[in-house]
């Protein structure tokens, strides 16, 4: 039942429920006007009956309603003998009781008939006396509507749609069942969808339930919230019975869209990668992927409104270049419903770079002269602009006379060598940085050369020291096996393996010389598995003898009172050497100073000298043996004057006087040093018989460099060979000291010439003069040393300088020395004579 | 012979309250007549209110106590109250005409309170019976083989209409195929005149008779009551077809045999 309707309402409804039918059968009794009447169970009613007169004279005097053919009225209104507005009502309680009123006031006038029920159903007469004119009968159909219950909408599954939270799928049909029961009569039910009928189609059951079946395919987006609705309604008196169903629906995304594709992407950098999709209800799954893996928690997501956004923390790495980034998003209730954007990932990179050499090359057969070829790989996006080839970490460039081809990714080698070998790298550039290759290491095997530098070295010895010779190669692979040869005047043998022992790449030979015959060159050969040494590790044994002459003195630093003079050493003929400064005055030639040092490389310092003075300089070696040739710079004029060489002063001379000049001093200075080497040995045998240790006198050697009367004054550089021996040997002095027989000289204490060794330091062994065994070592000697001189400026030294273990300590003043000394500026510093002596047997030569 | 009309009577619950004893209302009545109609009621312990009678549903004539004067008619066409003779318990028509036929409803009320009220009614028919006889007419045209010759008789004006019938020689035709039937004729004043059609085969002399029947035969059972009552009426026509051999002339001879007229006596009963 429904509740009372406010009373305008129902007013309104009764009148135009109101249907007049009047039927005349004529010959038939039934002539009365009839009207049908309908009333809504519960509601109000209204029976019309139109009392209104015919006449304006005329007036009602009575109201009489019947029902069916009831003698009794069931209502009266009667207003004979009254006013209008008060007529005397009656109302039979048995049929309306208080139910009912006569308006008859109204147009027309109505009997209103309050909570309607069924069986007020039926005809009713109203009979209305006038004062003058014919009673009026009128009938009323009235017919009273039960209204049907309020619908059930139904799901196929028969659940009450309308209490059930599921919403449809985006697509999905929808069968939706609504059930009526009751209704008199039977009702109409119709499906709205908001106000449009979409379905009046309905069927009446016996069981008096009434049903409309609506089945809505395809729901859409356009549906989400529509009202679906279901209306019952057997009259337009009342307002239908309706139940409504709100459409919620699931929906599909309809846009996915990256947002930050960006043309490129650096890689190991940490990108945020937006993706936004809309449409889809309830929000939607976004999951980012990567070629088909997907990428899990490194994404956040946002939910707004239908609009979801999707932010990925994206670190590409190289390996991500090319490949595709896909947003997908979807919803989860909705079958197939995905739908993806996808983002090619173009990941910049620092070039990836990999060396590798030349695939049908062998590592570790690589020798000497072989081809060699590497090949660099590069990965790199963008492409590089620049390849670059490290050889031990310097740049390698393209030099095809050096055999160095560098193409687009290779590097070749030709015909390579030792120096070839070491660590390879490529290194690629691109804008995003430089990548640097592996190392490749490239060993090149050959067969043993001498270690640099240490091969044809002089070593003096006296009788009976052991020498220890090293001989270090290098070679690749470097296991190296040694023999050693000793040859002597031509003649060659092997030494025994006894004396010597081999440890990886050096071999140590210690050797005693107790004869002269056992002096001479000691050649070491290696072999490794590429093979056998071709050019033997020398080592050029001779007999301790006096130093040689000192090279490129000059004067370094001058002033008023002082002097700073400096020389490069020589050999220092096997022995411990000092060296010695004298100051001659000139023109008196007088020794005024005399300073000795054993600092090498040798040099000295001379203070208050007088001003205005001049001086000539004498400069010696002295060891054991004896004094070395003089040195001389000829007149130092103190008071500031520039400093004079020897070279300075000869460049004072036409070139024709020049040469002559240097060719008789030349002359006289071959003579004046052998007379020189033969007194200083002569010397020497004296003077060191006694001691081993014994110092060398530097009284003596002043005398003795002072002997020297022919100082020489020459351009070595010009000298040949034979006038260069005459003034070194001219010295009667030299001649007198010159003791040549090394027997004299006690086994522990060796005098050392120079040995022929020497010379062949400077020139292949096979050209070099041997000396022979068993021959007066002096003449030997004294032509080694010219030769030696000779070459000293004629040949680059490759060989060095090497004292084992001598010191040469502070200079000492041995006294002054009056004696020429040949300046060799030409000699270079470079080209000192390689001299080593034992240092255990001399200590200091100059105490 | 008098028309027994039905007695209404409602049967109320209560002997004390009003009920009509009964409502007599003249079926039949011959044009130009007067009517009675009678309406018997006890009012039991009311007091009357109205008395009101209607033809039709139409108000003719009411009897108020309380009014004055308590008698009153309305003009009703066909309809002539007879004041001065009709009162709280019957009405007197004078003359009824053809429109006097209706459906007559006396309806009685009582005072207020309950204003109960109760009714009765019956119809009354008026008739007008044909001051002449059917007429027969020929047409020599009918058939030119002279096989067959074709009649027509057309009734008197009558109110209701006059019924048709053929005989030829004492026997009635109902052989549809000889038989053609006419639409009713309207005349003035409600009259209605009918016309029968008969084919005749020729070739022998015969008799040939239209009878004119008019009744109110219109309602059940009334074919009796108009035989022994003087609203009936019966008129005939004759003819004597004679066939003249091997000639096709044709001698029709109208002759009108016999007028014969029924007068039906009007009963009136008051049981």
């Amino acid at each position: 039942m429904k509740a009372r309707k406010p009373e305008h309402l129902a007013k309104s409804i009764v009148a135009t429920g109101i249907k007049i039918k009047v039927i005349f059968n004529k010959g038939n009794t039934e002539t009365v006007p009839t009207s049908d009447v309908q009333g809504v169970l519960g509601k109000k009613a209204s029976l019309p009956c139109d009392i209104q007169p015919l006449h304006a004279d005329d007036a009602v005097v009575m109201v009489l309603w019947f029902k069916e053919s009831d003698g009794e009225p069931l209502y009266s209104y009667d207003i004979r003998g009254r006013s209008y507005t008060q007529p005397k009502l009656w109302s039979s309680p048995t049929v309306f009781g208080n139910r009912a009123f006569f308006r008859g006031g109204a147009t027309p006038a109505v009997l209103m008939i309050d909570n309607v029920a069924a069986v007020d159903a039926g005809v009713y007469r109203c009979r209305v006396d006038f004062k003058n004119s014919p009673t009026r009968n009128l009938k009323v159909n009235f017919s009273v509507i039960i209204p049907p219950s309020r619908p059930t909408i139904y799901d196929a599954k028969r659940r009450d749609r309308t209490k059930l939270v599921e919403p449809y799928n985006e697509g999905s049909n929808v069968l939706l069942i609504c059930e009526v029961e009751g209704g008199v009569p039977r009702p109409r039910v119709t499906w709205y969808l908001e106000n449009v009928v979409i379905d009046d189609s309905y069927e009446q059951r016996s069981d008096g339930i009434t049903i409309n079946t609506l089945t809505f395919p395809n729901v859409g987006r356009q549906h989400l919230n529509a009202r679906l609705v279901c209306q019952a309604s057997n009259t337009n008196l009342a307002p239908p019975e309706t139940k409504v169903l709100i459409l919620d629906i699931n929906l599909k995304p309809i846009t996915v869209t990256i947002l930050t594709k960006e043309k490129q992407v650096s890689a190991d950098k940490r990108y945020e990668v937006e993706c936004k999709t809309t449409g889809s209800r309830p929000e939607a799954t976004v999951t980012w992927w990567k070629n088909n893996r997907q990428l899990k928690r490194m994404a956040k997501n946002f939910s707004e409104n239908n609009e979801t956004l999707s932010v990925l923390s994206l670190v590409p790495a190289v390996e991500d270049d090319g490949r595709q980034l896909t947003c997908r998003a979807e919803n989860k209730h909705i079958p197939d419903s995905a739908i993806e954007d996808k983002w090619r990932l173009n990941v910049h990179y620092v070039p990836i770079v990999d060396l590798k050499m030349g695939s049908n090359l062998n590592p570790n057969e690589i020798k000497e002269g072989d081809d060699v070829y590497f090949e660099c790989t590069v990965k790199a996006n963008p492409k590089t602009h620049r390849l670059v080839w490290f050889h031990d970490n310097s740049e390698i460039f393209h030099n095809e006379a050096l055999g160095v081809i560098l193409s687009a990714q290779s590097l070749v080698l030709q015909s390579v060598t030792r120096r070839a070998a070491g660590d390879y790298a490529c290194m690629a550039a691109n804008s995003e940085g430089k990548g640097t290759s592996n190392p490749v290491t490239l060993q090149i095997r050959y067969a043993p050369v001498c270690a640099e530098r240490k091969d044809n070295e002089l070593y003096g010895a006296l009788k009976h020291e052991t020498v220890s010779l090293h001989c270090a190669v290098d070679a690749n692979p470097a296991l190296v096996s040694f023999h050693w040869t000793f040859n002597n005047s031509g003649e060659q043998t092997d030494l025994p393996p006894r004396f010597y022992n081999s440890h990886g790449n050096i071999s140590t030979l210690n050797y005693t010389p107790t004869s002269d015959m056992e002096y001479g060159t000691l050649a070491c050969y290696g072999e490794n598995s590429v093979g056998q040494q071709k050019v033997p590790c020398l080592f050029q044994l001779v007999i301790a003898g006096r130093p040689l002459q000192l090279q490129n003195c000059s004067v370094a630093n001058q002033s008023v009172d002082a002097l700073y003079v400096e020389c490069v050493e020589s050999f220092d003929g096997g022995l411990p050497q000092t060296f010695l400064l004298e100051l001659l005055e000139l023109p008196s030639l007088k020794v005024r100073y005399n300073v000795s040092t054993s600092r090498s490389p040798p040099s000295w310092e001379v203070r208050g000298l007088p001003a205005g003075a001049r001086y000539r300089l004498d400069l010696y070696a002295v060891n054991a043996k004896g004094r070395s040739d003089v040195t001389t710079i000829e007149t130092v004029t103190l008071r500031g004057q520039a400093k004079y060489t020897g070279e300075s002063s000869a460049l004072g001379m036409s070139p024709v006087l020049a040469s002559v000049a240097a060719m008789s001093a030349l002359l006289a200075s071959a003579v004046c040093g052998a007379l020189a080497v033969l007194y200083r040995r002569h010397a020497a045998r004296h003077r060191h018989l006694p001691a081993k240790h014994a110092p060398l006198s530097e009284a003596m050697y002043g005398e003795r460099a002072g002997q020297c009367p022919t100082p020489v004054k020459a351009e070595p550089a010009l000298a040949s060979p034979s006038e260069a021996r005459g003034p070194l040997l001219r010295s009667p002095d030299s001649r007198e000291a010159d003791d040549a027989d090394p027997d004299i000289i006690p086994s522990l204490y060796e005098r050392r010439p120079v040995s022929n060794g020497y010379m062949s330091l400077q020139r292949p062994p096979t050209a070099s003069k041997p000396s022979k065994p068993g021959e007066d070592p002096e003449p030997d000697a004294a032509g080694f040393y010219a030769d030696l001189r000779k070459k000293d400026y004629k040949i680059p030294l490759t060989s060095s300088y090497h004292s084992l273990g001598r010191a040469h300590k502070g200079g000492v003043a041995c006294g002054a020395g009056a004696g020429a000394a040949v300046t060799s500026s030409l000699t270079a510093h470079r080209l000192r004579p390689e001299v080593v002596t034992t240092s255990h047997r001399v200590q200091e030569s100059c105490i | 012979m008098f028309i027994t009309f039905a007695i209404i009577s409602l049967l109320i619950k209560e002997s004390m309250l009003l009920r009509i004893v009964r409502v007599a209302v003249p079926s039949y009545k011959v044009r130009g007549q007067p009517a009675q109609l009678d309406c018997d009621y006890e009012l039991g312990d009311d007091i009357l209110y109205s008395v009101k009678w209607y033809r039709d549903n139409e108000e003719f004539y009411r009897y108020m106590p309380k009014f004055d004067p308590p008698k009153h008619a309305y003009k009703l066409d066909g309809i002539k109250v007879d004041l001065l003779k009709s009162d709280d318990r019957r009405v007197i028509l004078h003359p009824v005409t053809l429109k006097s036929t209706g459906q007559y409803r006396c309806e009685v009320s009582a005072e207020a309170p309950s204003f109960a009220s109760a009714a009765g009614e019956g119809r009354m028919e008026v008739i007008y019976l044909p001051r002449e006889g059917p007429r027969i007419t020929g047409n020599q045209q009918e058939n030119r083989r002279g096989d067959s010759m074709f009649l027509n008789c057309t009734s008197g004006r009558s109110y209701p209409a006059a019924i048709l019938s053929w005989d030829i020689d004492g026997e009635k035709v109902t052989d549809p195929a000889l038989l053609v039937e006419y639409p009713p004729i309207q005349h003035q004043h409600g009259l209605v005149s009918t016309a029968l059609g008969l084919r005749v085969p020729t070739g022998r002399t015969m008799q040939v008779r239209c009878t004119a029947r008019v009744a109110p035969s219109w309602r059940e059972g009334s074919e009796a009551v108009v035989g022994n009552s003087q609203l009936a009426d019966s008129k005939e026509a004759m003819l004597l077809v004679k066939n003249s051999s091997g000639g096709c002339t044709l001698n029709v001879m109208l002759l009108t045999l016999s007028f014969i007229q029924l007068l039906s006596s009007l009963m009136q009963l008051e049981t």
